[in-house]
Order: C-alpha cells, then structure tokens, then sequence
C-alpha cells in the first residue's frame, strides 16, 4: 500500500485486496498518515481485486475521519467485483466513485 | 488440506482452514479456481468468492476461545446446475435471520449476512452438536452472464 500526500488530500494506493485480515491496518495506516492539513482522502481502487464487507467498514470508518475534518473519501477506478459491492451495499451513494 | 474428486457429473473441493482470518482469502481463491476449473460464469466465481469469504470470515471471528484450535470446513460441490457450499464452523451459532437487513450507512460492520443472502440463492444455518453448518447454494449461471 502506497501513502501519498498532496495538499490537503491524502491518496492511497497500491492495495490488492482489502479483506478482513487487512482491513484494520489499512484503516490505521490511512489515519497515521494524516496531519491536521489532509481533509480528503483519495483511494484509488484500480488495482484492488477484491473487498469483502470488513473491508466496506474499514472504507466507512475513512468516510467517518474525512467528514469529521470537512472532506470526504473519493473512490478512485474500481473493478467490477469491487464496484458490485458498493452498489449491492448501497455505498454508492455514500462515497464519490470516480472513473478516470 | 484440499481434496477434490468428481463423481456423477457434480466435482467436490474440500478445505479444512486453520481458524485465521489470514486462512480464509487463500482458501476463497482456490475455491474460485475450483470452480472456473468447472467452467461456472465469472459472475458465479465472483458471487460465490464473496458469499463464501463472508461466511468464513465469521466463523473464524465468532468462534469461541476453546475452539480456536478445531477447523474451519469448508466444501464446495459443483454440479451441471448449481453450486452448493458448506462451512462447518465451531461458533456458539446464532438464530439465522430469515432477511438480514442492510445497516445503516454510517455502521461499519453488520453487512455479511446481507451479503450472503443478497448473493447466494438460498441460504441454510443449522445447528448439529457443538458444530454449526451453513449451506449455501446457488443456481449456475450462464457463462457470458452480466455481472450484474
């Protein structure tokens, strides 16, 4: 997984899955990385294979840390496996899904 | 440990998992492989890795502490129309919903039966002894298949 800071948005990237072994270092790595300044969160799901519903909640509780800094988490290129999930769960509707 | 043999047209993959969540994603993909072997849609093996994730992923995190050392079972037959899975699990069980609800938005946990009900055409909870057995089956769907 790749951190990366850019004004006041955090990206990440470079995540291959995110499942339930992985889910909470994933959602700790993100809130490490963040300092006063970051209040978006960018995670660019172009190489993510796979996330299963631990995963959704490690996304919602980024959604959770973005709001409460008055930002937001954009979902960057998600496969279709990954795209089925968030609209199966209604997710799409909580987070911007971008498509580049 | 995997056993897999084919009998009367339906081909069966056994999987007997540590109680780890790091277990469970390598044993959903070999399931996947399993069934791509067996020339189920793509929309099949990706249904199938989720529901089948999920149902492992909680039977490793509710499994009770003197259980923790027995295994995760899992197995998968996969005949000319459908697919059925099992997980044996060691958890103290619980009473199945008939319709798990969506959580709210906001709640990050709480999707995993949703899921597995939305995915799978049927799914069973029973209690046998100290063991529970979920079955999941779903009906194949033809290669070429939207994925949703």
């Amino acid at each position: 997984m790749k951190l990366e800071i850019q004004g006041d948005t955090l990206r990440i990237s470079d995540v291959k899955e995110l499942g339930a072994a992985v889910a909470p270092a994933f959602r700790d790595s993100a809130r490490a990385a963040l300092s006063d300044e970051q209040r978006n969160i960018e995670v660019d799901l172009s190489q993510t294979t796979f996330v299963d519903s631990a995963g959704l909640g490690a996304l919602i509780a980024l959604h959770k840390t973005a709001r409460s800094r008055q930002g937001a988490v954009r979902l960057l290129d998600p496969q279709p496996q990954v795209r089925q999930l968030l609209e199966l769960t209604r997710m799409h509707h909580l987070f911007e899904i971008a498509t580049r | 440990m995997a056993t897999s043999s084919s009998v009367d047209r339906s081909a069966t993959l056994q999987l007997a998992l540590a109680c780890d969540l790091a277990e469970v994603r390598p044993a959903a993909l070999m399931v996947r492989r399993f069934l791509s072997a067996q020339n189920c849609a793509e929309r099949d093996l990706m249904d199938c890795e989720l529901a089948l994730v999920e149902a492992c992923n909680n039977a490793v995190q509710y499994a009770a502490e003197n259980t923790r050392d027995l295994p995760v079972v899992v197995q998968v037959v996969c005949g000319a129309r459908e697919i059925e899975m099992r997980v044996t699990d060691h958890t103290p069980g619980f009473e199945w919903p008939e319709r798990a609800p969506l959580p709210d938005a906001q709640h990050e946990r709480g999707r995993g039966l949703y899921l597995i009900q939305t995915l799978m055409d049927e799914a069973q909870f029973t209690r046998q002894g100290a063991e529970n057995l979920l079955t999941l089956r779903r009906r194949r769907r033809e290669p070429g298949a939207a994925v949703r």
